[in-house]
């Protein structure tokens, strides 16, 4: 009754097992492995910090020593697609009002106020002055100009097409 | 400058030929005399008009007091610097009213900006939407 009271009540073991004195076999590694995993399960709650910090680092010195990219070898007779976008422009179009009252509406109020200010609506410079021709509009006089030039193509293509 | 970018102005010009412009009203204020409203939120980087008028040297008009005076060349000699003058021709443009200059927080206002495009070998200002303008007047430099 003695040896029972003394038994820890915890113990999953039975009292054959408890008894019963087992032959120690030879350790293996795998058994050493799983013991000292139960050693160190005791003392977790320590170091578990510790391992996660070994773990990590070993993790980015694999990462590190490992090559950034993998060599493939192409494959005969694939050639590489090249996709080109479109480049959009950057200006955009004003949307007019889809309402055409409010259309001619807006077209009114711009007439009355170039009425009442004595203007002539105009959309082009105006080289009235003769001492001044149109030629006087010559970027290369401005010396701080920061567009770049445009290719003669396009300038053509925008001359002819104002007439 | 691209070819597409181009075709936008070619378009734009055609456009405004015929006074079709973004959705703004001209309106008279008590205070400003005439400016310019949106009447719908116009985006970013839309073309709104050509600054146009009749071009004059810069030495000319030293001391003209029309408010309405645009840089179109700015070389180092005002003999051969030009400005624009809507005086007597004009269009939208002349009605984009100013900030005051010199309010540091005045321009946190500014939503219209007036860009000299070189096309050409000669230069057009356009004024464009600098920030998303929301109903509200359109103000410029």
């Amino acid at each position: 009754m003695c040896i029972l009271v003394g038994a820890t009540p915890k113990s999953s073991k039975t009292l054959y097992e408890f008894f019963c004195v087992k032959p120690k076999l030879p350790i293996t590694q795998a058994q050493k492995n799983v013991k000292e995993s139960k050693d160190s399960m005791e003392e977790e709650g320590n170091s578990q910090s510790t391992r996660d910090e070994e773990e990590t680092q070993a993790a980015e010195l694999k990462r590190l020593e490992s090559p950034l990219r993998t060599k493939k070898r192409a494959k005969k007779g694939t050639k590489r697609l090249i996709l080109k976008k479109q480049k959009k422009p950057f200006f955009r179009l004003p949307k007019l009002l889809e309402d055409e009252e409010a259309l001619l509406h807006q077209k009114t109020l711009f007439a009355k106020a170039l009425i009442s200010k004595n203007l002539t609506f105009d959309d082009d410079l105006c080289f009235s002055n003769p001492d001044c021709p149109p030629e006087a509009n010559d970027a290369s006089l401005e010396p701080n100009l920061q567009v770049s030039l445009f290719s003669l193509k396009f300038a053509l293509i925008f001359s002819q097409e104002n007439g | 400058m691209d070819e597409p970018t181009l075709r936008v102005f070619q378009k734009f010009k055609e456009m405004s030929r015929k006074g079709d412009y973004a959705p703004v009203n001209v309106i008279e204020d008590k205070l400003q005399g005439f400016v310019v409203q949106a009447m719908e939120d116009i985006p970013k980087y839309t073309l709104i008009s050509e600054y146009v008028g009749e071009v004059d040297y810069a030495r000319n008009r030293l001391y003209d007091s029309n408010d309405s005076i645009m840089d179109l060349l700015r070389t180092t000699r005002s003999a051969t610097s030009l400005v624009i003058c809507p005086e007597s021709r004009g269009n939208l443009a002349r009605f984009l009213s100013g900030i005051n200059n010199h309010k540091s927080t005045a321009k946190n206002k500014l939503n219209v900006t007036i860009l000299r495009v070189f096309i050409n070998s000669n230069i057009f200002p356009f004024s464009i939407i600098r920030s998303e303008a929301y109903v509200s007047t359109l103000k410029d430099m």
